[in-house]
């Protein structure tokens, strides 16, 4: 048992130590009490201070000494040496450890190396990025979505708008301005908004001095700050449309040549096939384009021309082999027709090349000549037949004898030789004229030829010789 | 004044060759023992306040050589201070902690723990480490080259558990 004092005086303490808002008050006859004063203010002072450690205060000043209050100084000293720590090592300073507070150290040294390796890695992955950023030999830039402020941009795209550092003040200058037509700004982000990227967008944009080019541009969103922009990759294509207009254009001409022309104009690639055939094929053999594009080689010539020019083809193409120019092929064609009949045609075949100068495929002309053909039939019948009596004449004649002498030389075979002569013919043309004696003449061919085998040849050797 | 015992470097000799055997280490007691017969020995001839300024000013030119000859001049306070938690660690000198500093202002609050002057002594109801206080005063005006005042704000000797002292740069 405890007089009723030292239970008050308890109940105190107790309350001191434990109750959010102290009631209990000391008894009067001990308040003035040099030692219950001390334990009274120390008890109020770590009341204070753990309050204002457990709010995390700091800079609450520990007025007082003892163990206790020591060691609550000491554990507020350890804390305000992590808070100073924690700054440094915000402010990219890694260096900083803590050590001698246990288990703690290790946890924090480790976040510490943690978080170093990490700014690390991320500065080395920033820095990294921002490498191939400026390098891409296209213009990059990245736009905040909303506006499109400028955020970044790279040399291509300098050089490509013609913008200097100056002009391109990073947070204020506008990417929109540059747009030609508004609806394409406005069809890239929606673009944009449904898929999350771009790809190969054409749009028109200016340049510095209000030059307008043609662009592709690729995009991506990508967060910045919690903020959405985007990385763009554009293209420009200026040149490469002038290029291509002035293709279409050069190519259409060509076109318009190769499907009017008489002459049948074809390419063929390294495997033998057709890769165009004009129009007028259809003129020359009845098939039309398409059937003639997947005709076999031996559908599109007859067997003698087709090995003519097989083998003409094929030194062509060992001379571009032997690093030579393609040989142009020039020959006489018989091509087959849809109405059963066969047409001549002349063929040139020379050879085309890629921009880097490989063989890469034939282009041919083929030119009927049909007509050509026949005046030179009738041309070498003509040489070689008597006008009167229309048998070979003494040309003919002598042709054949050589032959035959080489044919016999050969075959060590003999052959005959009638030569015959009309006696008394003159008296025919002086006693019946001239005109009957053509007549005989005509009439003795035609009983020659009526009488001698088919091999057999019949010519006029002159005057009234046979 | 002719001198006789003028400090240098070099009078702490070469350890390795004088003390083959026992080693560059002695115990604490031993520099206690040194350094709280000094003081009662000073304070006789001279007085409370003249042996504090005594130990202040033997601290400074502790603190300086110290400097000149175990730290690395560096600009960076964070590098600084980690250099003199190290070396402090190595030599079992205490453990050195920072727990604010503004150099602007020129102001710092320190704390030495485990201190090899007065950590375990018993309570005196005095603060004790004036060496450490000039010793500390001169490293931080060898590190910035201002003039620094430095006080023991609590120390073992008063109760505490651990030594803090507040610094602040004479002209900031």
């Amino acid at each position: 048992m405890i007089n009723k004092d030292a239970q008050s005086i308890l109940e105190y303490f107790k309350s001191l130590l434990n109750d959010l808002r102290v009631r209990a008050v000391p008894p009067e006859n001990i308040s003035d009490d040099d030692t219950f004063l001390e334990v009274e203010q120390t008890i109020k002072t770590i009341r204070a201070a753990s309050a204002a450690l457990g709010n995390g205060n700091l800079s609450h000043d520990i007025k007082g000494k003892g163990y206790v209050l020591g060691a609550m100084k000491s554990l507020q000293a350890s804390l305000r040496n992590l808070t100073w720590i924690t700054k440094t090592i915000a402010s990219g300073d890694f260096s900083q450890r803590v050590h001698f507070l246990g288990d703690f150290s290790d946890a924090f040294n480790s976040m510490a190396e943690k978080l170093e390796s990490s700014i690390h890695e991320l500065e080395e992955a920033r820095s990294h990025f921002e490498m191939v950023f400026q390098t891409i030999p296209d213009a990059t830039v990245i736009t905040k979505i909303a506006d499109g402020t400028l955020m970044a941009y790279n040399r291509a795209f300098m050089e490509a708008t013609k913008f200097s550092d100056d002009d391109l003040t990073v947070g204020s200058f506008n990417i929109c301005d540059l747009y030609i037509e508004r609806s394409q700004r406005e069809t890239f982000i929606k673009k944009l908004e449904t898929d999350g990227f771009v790809e190969n967008l054409e749009f028109s944009f200016y340049g510095k001095e209000n030059d307008k080019h043609i662009g592709l541009v690729s995009s991506k969103i990508i967060i910045i700050e919690g903020i959405p922009h985007t990385l763009s990759v554009i293209r420009d294509i200026t040149e490469l449309k002038v290029i291509e207009a002035k293709l279409k254009q050069s190519e259409e001409r060509h076109r318009l040549l190769a499907d009017n022309a008489e002459d049948v104009i074809w390419t063929m690639d390294l495997e033998g096939r057709f890769s165009y055939i004009s129009p007028s094929v259809e003129k020359l053999r009845g098939y039309t384009v398409e059937e003639v594009m997947v005709q076999s080689q031996e559908e599109v010539l007859c067997p003698e021309s087709l090995i003519h020019m097989q083998e003409g083809l094929a030194r062509a193409i060992r001379s571009v082999q032997n690093d030579l120019p393609f040989q142009v092929f020039r020959g006489e064609l018989e091509q087959p027709c849809k109405d059963g009949t066969t047409v001549w045609t002349e063929a040139t075949v020379s050879g085309i090349y890629s921009e880097d100068g490989r063989f890469i495929g034939m282009l041919g002309v083929s030119r009927d000549i049909s007509e050509r053909k026949l005046m030179e039939e009738e041309i070498r019948r003509l040489s070689i037949t008597d006008k009167l009596t229309q048998s070979f004449n003494r040309l003919k004649l002598d042709e054949t004898l050589e032959q035959q002498f080489e044919w016999s030389k050969t075959n060590l075979s003999s052959f005959s030789i009638i030569i015959l002569d009309i006696d008394h013919f003159k008296l025919v043309n002086d006693t019946y004229g001239h005109q009957v004696g053509d007549r005989v003449l005509i009439e003795l061919v035609a009983v020659l030829n009526e009488n001698v085998r088919s091999l057999d040849v019949v010519g006029r050797w002159g005057g009234k010789s046979f | 004044m002719e001198r006789k015992y003028e400090f240098s470097w070099d009078l702490l000799g070469d350890i390795g060759a004088g003390r083959p055997n026992l080693g560059n280490v002695t115990r604490v007691e031993v520099y206690r023992l040194m350094q709280f017969t000094f003081r009662d020995i000073i304070e006789k001839h001279v007085g409370v306040q003249e042996t504090d300024e005594i130990f202040y000013e033997a601290g400074k030119l502790a603190g300086s050589a110290f400097y000149q000859h175990m730290i690395t001049k560096n600009d960076d306070l964070n590098n600084f201070v980690n250099q003199l938690k190290a070396v402090m660690r190595e030599l079992g000198m205490g453990i050195l902690r920072v727990e604010q500093a503004d150099m602007e202002k020129g102001e710092l609050t320190l704390t030495v723990s485990e201190d090899l002057d007065c950590s375990g002594l018993p309570e005196q109801g005095y603060e004790i480490c004036t060496y450490d206080e000039g010793f500390i005063s001169a490293l931080l005006e060898n590190f910035s080259g201002k003039p620094f005042i430095v006080k023991e704000i609590d120390c073992w000797c008063t109760g505490d558990r651990t030594c803090r002292f507040s610094a602040k740069a004479v002209n900031p």
